[in-house]
């Protein structure tokens, strides 16, 4: 169907072959044709001519004797003779005075004859020819013979064109049919490319293919076709796969900035909670502040005053410390110093954070530990803190009067520690989530004590940074949860090196100086230590420092690395030079813990690195030391 | 109308009499024309044209035309001539003013290469010429002077016995027309071939002695 409307289309390849073969043709036949007709023409007039002129030579020659002797009815007999040859029409003899001498004309016409007679030759006019002939005898012109005859040009011309018309006819016939034959060599292959295009625009299947084995410039072009389409594939193949390729990596870009939005949110939680969570002990702080101010001279109240002060700070300061925690290990610059640890070492130290506030809110309080040593390969500050966390995540969400249990026990090389709780529980789509960063059971609760979602990020993050795991369980709200971690443990023997405990340096005194511009800081610890005997010295900026280490040679150096007029780093180059510099331990203290500031303060010099706030415990730590450290430098 | 006539004129062979007839209507201004028509050949001038109107002239002019044009169709042999340049003679007989005029027509005039003379002749003079002509009506004398000039070749009369006596071709006047007979058998006889275009405008063709 649609092949045949092709075909019959006037602008194929098809029909402009035949047209061309067939115009070529006509072209020929034309030229020949009117070549041998004109030809032709010419011959027949020559021939006609000839054929009238000898007519009137004979005609002459036998009426010659005729118009000597005068005879003429002779002439006249003589000249019907022309009536074998029907084309002449007229004809008439002429004596050499120009009389007419004879005359005949075809039988049953009327002919005019000319009166005269004329000089021999030819003439055509009007479709007939007349032939003027001069009659001689015996050397001398007696007369001149006049013949007139029909002039078959125009049926002549007529006839011969009926016939090349009609070879003509045939020959473009031919020629048409011929060319129809030979066109299909070349329209079909065409014809070929043309469906298979039509195919491929239609199907938009770029594997179809041109069949054939075609020679010359046909085949160059299916070729040529072929791999066109086969290039066309494989772009679009390509084209198909960079965008599934794209979309993917929309999906996935879309999926990272729900992420993304959703972090934002939880920031904002966060922030809003932190805070929340950092005023919160600044109004028992200042209560506790009035209390000192108005009744100062009550020792008691004094006293409880002080004790609420110091745990609400205690409190603050350790939000703070697991929020630079949580910050250093997501920067990566977290480094835990492995080592042998004593599970029992690790209990009491976590204890020592936690217990007052579990006595705080009033809940009992249950330590089931193994009875042999359990060791374990880690950082003994951070174990600690992992378990001080736990506890203090049970103690916050269990009702006052709760019951909080840390149970410890050992499987084959693996130690397990639960913290269980008769708290509030969690719902079972939260037990993966509530270890993730400011995830909290319930962020609209309003709980006097709800935290961060700090406490249980960081601790799991300590526990996979000791190669270990922690999970949460609950058998619902309300009734209680539990977190179980397992540690791997060491099995290697005991080494003898135990660091001195600080009950025996404790009764050392030292020469110590402290200089910050923090005058309240300083001021508080310097009288801490003058109370616990040592000698101190404080000063407020550089230079001050620098002159009182001289004088003074002191034993440790609590140095501030922001100080007015020279800082810490220059402090503790300077104290290093000084004759006695070099004994001195000298201590960086600074409110910038990342890895490159405690670089900068070994490069400057510094012994130790204390990131602000300070707990005194740490500097009694650092304290207890001393000989090492001595050992070391000596 | 005449044209009309002749163009129903079947063939050449029709009675002698019905052409006689048809041609006598012409014969006035034939004779005319054919005087003006060899006056015309002629080449001397033709006064005699104006001042002999009479037919008596005028038909001797014609057939001094006449004979002129029998050599023109008459074949002699060859062993009429003592050679190549050798000239045809013309032998008139009995009329001088013949002669005179024939003269003047052959002036200046050959046949097939051959000068052409003519001569004047008196009766019983030798006859050694290839066309005699024996004016006069006389057929005892003409058949007298034919007899005694056997070498003439082709003997032309003008006498109502002339064949009979051994002439080859006649004079006749026919409607006011100057014709001839011929005989063929007398042309055989002297060994000179007519040719048959003479033949066709020939009056009459006689073959054997009737």
């Amino acid at each position: 169907m649609q092949s045949r409307q092709h075909s019959n289309d006037g602008g194929s390849v098809r029909s402009k072959l035949i047209k061309m073969a067939v115009f070529t043709t006509l072209a020929a036949l034309l030229s020949a044709s009117i070549a041998m007709l004109v030809l032709d023409l010419r011959t027949f007039q020559r021939y006609w001519v000839d054929d009238l002129t000898t007519q009137a030579d004979i005609m002459a020659s036998v009426t010659a004797p005729a118009l000597s002797f005068n005879d003429a009815a002779t002439a006249q007999q003589q000249l019907a003779v022309l009536r074998a040859r029907p084309q002449i029409l007229a004809g008439a003899l002429y004596a050499n005075t120009g009389a007419r001498f004879a005359t005949y004309a075809k039988a049953g016409t009327e002919q005019a004859l000319p009166p005269r007679p004329q000089p021999a030759g030819y003439r055509i006019e009007h479709g007939e020819l007349e032939v003027w002939h001069n009659i001689v005898e015996n050397g001398e012109a007696v007369g001149t013979v006049y013949l007139r005859s029909r002039y078959g040009l125009l049926d002549r011309l007529l006839n011969y064109g009926a016939i090349l018309g009609g070879v003509m006819l045939g020959a473009l016939l031919i020629a048409a049919l011929v060319a129809s034959r030979l066109q299909a060599a070349i329209t079909r292959p065409l014809e070929a490319v043309t469906n298979v295009a039509r195919q491929v625009m239609q199907q938009r299947d770029f594997t179809l293919r041109v069949p054939g084995n075609n020679s010359g410039e046909i085949g160059v072009l299916v070729e040529a076709f072929n791999d066109m389409l086969a290039e066309i594939g494989r772009r679009a193949d390509a084209l198909q796969a960079a965008n599934r390729t794209l979309e993917h990596e929309m999906d996935v870009r879309q999926k990272a900035e729900e992420a993304l939005i959703v972090a934002d949110r939880r920031k904002d939680e966060f922030l809003a909670t932190l805070a929340h969570e950092l005023r919160n002990p600044l109004a028992p702080i200042r209560t506790g502040l009035d209390i000192l101010r108005i009744r100062s001279g009550d020792a008691q109240a004094t006293q409880r005053a002080t004790d609420i002060m110091e745990r609400q700070l205690r409190q603050m300061v350790r939000l703070v410390d697991d929020l630079l925690d949580v910050s250093r290990i997501n920067t990566g610059k977290f480094a835990i110093k492995m080592g042998r640890v004593e599970l029992k070492a690790v209990v009491n130290d976590a204890m020592e954070v936690v217990r007052s506030y579990i006595e705080l809110h009033g809940h009992e309080l249950a330590i089931d530990l193994p009875d042999r040593p359990v060791f374990l390969h880690g950082d003994a500050t951070r174990l600690a803190q992992i378990l001080s966390n736990l506890l203090n995540n049970a103690a916050k969400y269990t009702n006052r009067g709760g019951r909080v249990t840390l149970s410890a026990h050992v499987e084959e090389k693996t130690l397990v520690l639960d913290v269980s709780d008769t708290g509030i529980g969690l719902a079972p789509d939260m037990l993966d989530s509530v270890f993730e960063m400011f995830v909290q059971v319930d962020s609209t609760l309003e709980r006097t004590n709800a935290g961060l979602g700090v406490g249980l990020s960081l601790a799991r993050k300590l526990v996979e940074l000791h190669g270990g795991t922690i999970a949460a369980s609950s058998e619902g709200l309300g009734r209680g949860s539990r977190f179980t971690v397992r540690l791997p443990i060491v099995v290697e023997p005991e080494l003898p090196t135990k660091p001195t405990p600080a009950a025996f340096i404790s009764t050392e005194t030292y020469r110590i100086l402290l200089a910050d511009d923090n005058v309240d800081f300083v001021n508080s610890i310097g009288a801490l230590l003058t109370a616990m005997g040592h000698s101190v010295v404080i000063t407020h900026n550089g230079p001050d420092a620098l002159a009182a280490a001289a004088r003074f040679c002191p034993d440790y150096a609590f140095l501030d690395i922001g100080l007015p007029q020279m800082s810490g780093y220059d402090l503790a180059r300077g104290i290093r030079k000084l004759s006695c510099g070099p004994m001195t331990v000298l201590i960086a203290v600074t409110g910038w813990g990342q890895e490159k500031d405690r670089q900068l303060a070994f490069e400057a010099g510094f012994d130790h690195h204390m990131v602000k706030p300070v707990r005194f415990e740490q500097i009694e730590e650092i304290l207890g030391n001393r000989s090492v450290i001595k050992k070391l430098r000596t | 109308m005449t044209r009309h006539r002749f163009s129903r004129t079947p063939q050449l062979s029709t009675p002698a009499r019905k052409r006689r007839q048809a041609v006598g209507r012409l014969a006035g201004w034939s004779l005319a024309c054919a005087a003006a028509l060899f006056a015309g050949a002629a080449a001397a001038p033709a006064p005699a044209h104006a001042e002999s109107g009479s037919s008596q002239a005028l038909e001797r002019r014609v057939k001094a035309a006449f004979l002129y044009k029998f050599l023109g169709y008459a074949d002699f042999p060859a062993s009429a001539f003592a050679d190549a340049a050798s000239p045809v003679t013309i032998g008139v007989v009995g009329s001088d003013e013949m002669a005179a005029e024939l003269a003047r027509v052959v002036a200046g005039r050959q046949v097939r290469g051959r000068q052409i003379v003519v001569r004047s002749l008196r009766e019983g003079d030798p006859a050694q010429v290839h066309l005699l002509f024996v004016a006069g009506n006389d057929s005892a004398r003409t058949a007298r002077i034919l007899r005694a000039a056997p070498a003439a070749l082709l003997p032309v009369t003008e006498c109502e016995l002339g064949l009979q006596n051994g002439s080859v071709i006649n004079f006749r006047i026919i409607e006011e027309r100057v014709r001839f007979d011929v005989s063929l058998d007398s042309a055989e006889r002297n060994n000179v071939k007519l040719s048959s275009r003479l033949l066709t405008v020939a009056n009459r063709v006689v073959k054997g002695n009737t």
